[in-house]
């Protein structure tokens, strides 16, 4: 095959957006288990099932 | 199993996961590892010849695939132990697994057409491996759709078990269809027979990649089991709650 003179083609604008958005998902994912989490947590203190937490 | 087992089993790990972090010493690893892995890929790696830049989204595609077989065959794994040994443990981690899997499957489905658009000259096209991973990623929609939906938690677990395993018997057909049809995705670089056909440079980024990616994916699938134990317990404090009222 031959390769074009000015070197390989510009197909940066593809690789940039798709490590960022690989970067948002991941990391998307982990703050949204975060958040339910905490949100578990909190109902959980509320509704006494963090009491033997506290006590341990 | 009956289902005071599954209650009894929820409320004696609580006070654990509750002490325990939702994200442990592993999933620091994982980001250290992803991070690693984004400056070896973007500053260290060369660009390819005939694609450019756009060659290196290879890096971060195949390891989120492999994380999502891996994810799914957790899945398939789990759900027939526990429809074998009826073990709630083991129906939370198939959940956790295919929600992980999912969200694998959901960056090998959105960076592939990035990767596609350059190289192929479309962002889609109705190719049999683009099609049955399109057909992975509704099945595992739909086995979470489908624990969201059944109310009893022993008929959910059974169901989903067997929507598990169904799901995950499309991986070995996904992986061999650039050899069972004819087809416009790349053939295996890394994962055939013969030696990888790649520079060492870039396999090397590559396998630095996938071992990130399946260690972000143990501590995630980790994570969320945690969660699961934290969710579980609640619904059996409130339904206590609610039988006491």
């Amino acid at each position: 095959m031959v390769l074009p003179p000015s070197g390989p083609p510009d197909t940066s604008a593809y690789y940039h957006v798709a490590y960022a958005w690989a970067a948002v998902l991941y990391a998307g994912y982990a703050i949204l288990l975060w958040s339910r989490s905490r949100r578990v947590r909190e109902r959980l203190r509320v509704t006494g099932g963090g009491q033997s937490d506290r006590d341990a | 199993m009956t289902s005071a087992s599954f209650g009894g089993e929820a409320s004696a790990p609580l006070s654990v996961s509750q002490r325990a972090p939702l994200f442990d010493w592993l999933f620091v690893v994982a980001v250290i590892g992803m991070a690693m892995a984004y400056v070896r890929a973007i500053f260290f790696t060369p660009i390819e010849a005939l694609q450019g830049a756009a060659q290196k989204i290879y890096y971060l595609h195949v390891p989120a695939a492999l994380s999502a077989y891996i994810s799914l065959g957790v899945v398939a794994l789990t759900s027939i132990v526990y429809l074998w040994l009826g073990d709630e443990r083991a129906d939370r981690l198939a959940e956790s697994a295919g929600e992980v899997g999912l969200l694998f499957l959901t960056a090998v489905l959105t960076t592939g057409p990035l990767w596609g658009k350059p190289i192929w000259g479309t962002w889609w096209t109705w190719d049999a491996r683009l099609t049955l991973t399109l057909f992975l990623w509704f099945l595992t929609a739909g086995y979470l759709v489908l624990r969201g939906a059944v109310e009893d938690r022993a008929m959910r677990a059974r169901y989903s078990a067997v929507l598990g395993i169904l799901a995950a018997l499309l991986i070995p057909f996904i992986h061999l269809s650039v050899y069972l049809f004819n087809t416009l995705h790349p053939m295996p670089i890394v994962l055939k027979p013969e030696k990888p056909s790649m520079p060492t440079e870039m396999l090397v980024t590559f396998l630095g990649f996938f071992a990130a990616c399946t260690v972000l994916c143990i501590a995630l699938i980790r994570a969320r089991y945690r969660y699961g134990v934290e969710r579980d317990a609640l619904r059996e404090l409130e339904s206590a709650g609610g039988e006491g009222y």
